[in-house]
């Protein structure tokens, strides 16, 4: 990038914004449109994700340090992408999740390797602070970890449908619209997954 | 919980869905990421779609080609095919 791009793309990142209308109160599907234009409204779309993207690469890889680098790589295409979104209904998220997906798809085949969750950072994802049995503690971050080994395991697809449901918290229905399926899918989708999740648990024994 | 049996009981979900809730608790990223991953975003150039007109340049460009090896290669075989 010459100096002239890098001044172009400086006052584009400095655009104004029009004050009665805050970029904050868009929604996602207009703030697409004029992230095209506008970098600050991809700024907007960034903050309202960035976290939820985040919940999905971490669970994908595991660790604080690959779910950062692969969120930040997420946003990045989805930047240089973003003149070929369609909105075709489906929520944005459903667009960045995909591209989250082939970024964590080509993380696990450039390295050839599930990393598992070491138990500091199992640590993390509970809130064990004021455990009195040490002992019991241990084995229930234990038993975390081995439960986020076999989740790991499963189909991607599936994957994903575990972290909307538990992390994310959506109803079938909400999944269904990020997912492109009807709810009963979900649903259906949601029994084998649990089905084949008992299955792995059983072979990690 | 049994392994092998094909069908889940209830007990099997409840038990399941327990540990998962347990488990897969919302994380959040690291504030100092989030600012750091934003600052690198708005630096990165500005990727712009390429025109119409300059799609449809690349495309006469090469039908052109295409047409000019064709011709020379019609022509080539014409010349050396025997009398």
């Amino acid at each position: 990038m010459n100096a002239h791009d890098r001044v172009l793309v400086v006052e584009e990142a400095r655009q104004p914004t029009s004050p009665a209308e805050p970029l904050e109160a868009l929604s996602d599907q207009e703030l697409v449109r004029r992230a095209r234009r506008e970098r600050q409204a991809f700024g907007v779309l960034y903050e309202r994700h960035v976290a939820a993207i985040y919940r999905y690469v971490f669970y994908r890889v595991g660790n604080v340090e690959d779910a950062e680098d692969l969120t930040a790589r997420v946003f990045a295409r989805a930047l240089r992408h973003i003149h070929n979104y369609d909105d075709r209904g489906l929520p944005f998220t459903a667009w960045l999740y995909r591209i989250a997906h082939n970024v964590v798809a080509n993380f696990h085949r450039d390295n050839s390797r599930r990393p598992s969750v070491p138990l500091e950072e199992v640590d993390a994802l509970g809130s064990a602070a004021n455990e009195d049995d040490h002992e019991q503690r241990i084995d229930r971050e234990r038993e975390r970890a081995r439960l986020l080994r076999a989740v790991r395991k499963l189909p991607p697809e599936r994957q994903h449908l575990l972290v909307l449901k538990f992390v994310e918290q959506l109803q079938n229905a909400e999944i269904g619209q990020i997912m492109n399926r009807s709810e009963g899918a979900i649903k259906s989708l949601y029994h084998r997954t649990l089905l084949q999740l008992r299955q792995i648990m059983a072979e990690l024994d | 919980m049994a392994g092998s049996r094909a069908v889940l009981s209830a007990e099997d979900v409840a038990w399941l869905e327990q540990a998962l809730g347990q488990a897969m608790t919302p994380v959040a990223p690291r504030p100092e990421f989030v600012s750091r991953a934003k600052e690198e975003l708005m630096r990165l150039p500005v990727a712009r779609p390429l025109p119409a007109w300059a799609l449809l340049a690349a495309g006469v460009a090469l039908l052109a080609t295409l047409g000019a090896l064709f011709y020379l290669r019609v022509g080539r075989s014409a010349t050396s095919s025997p009398a």
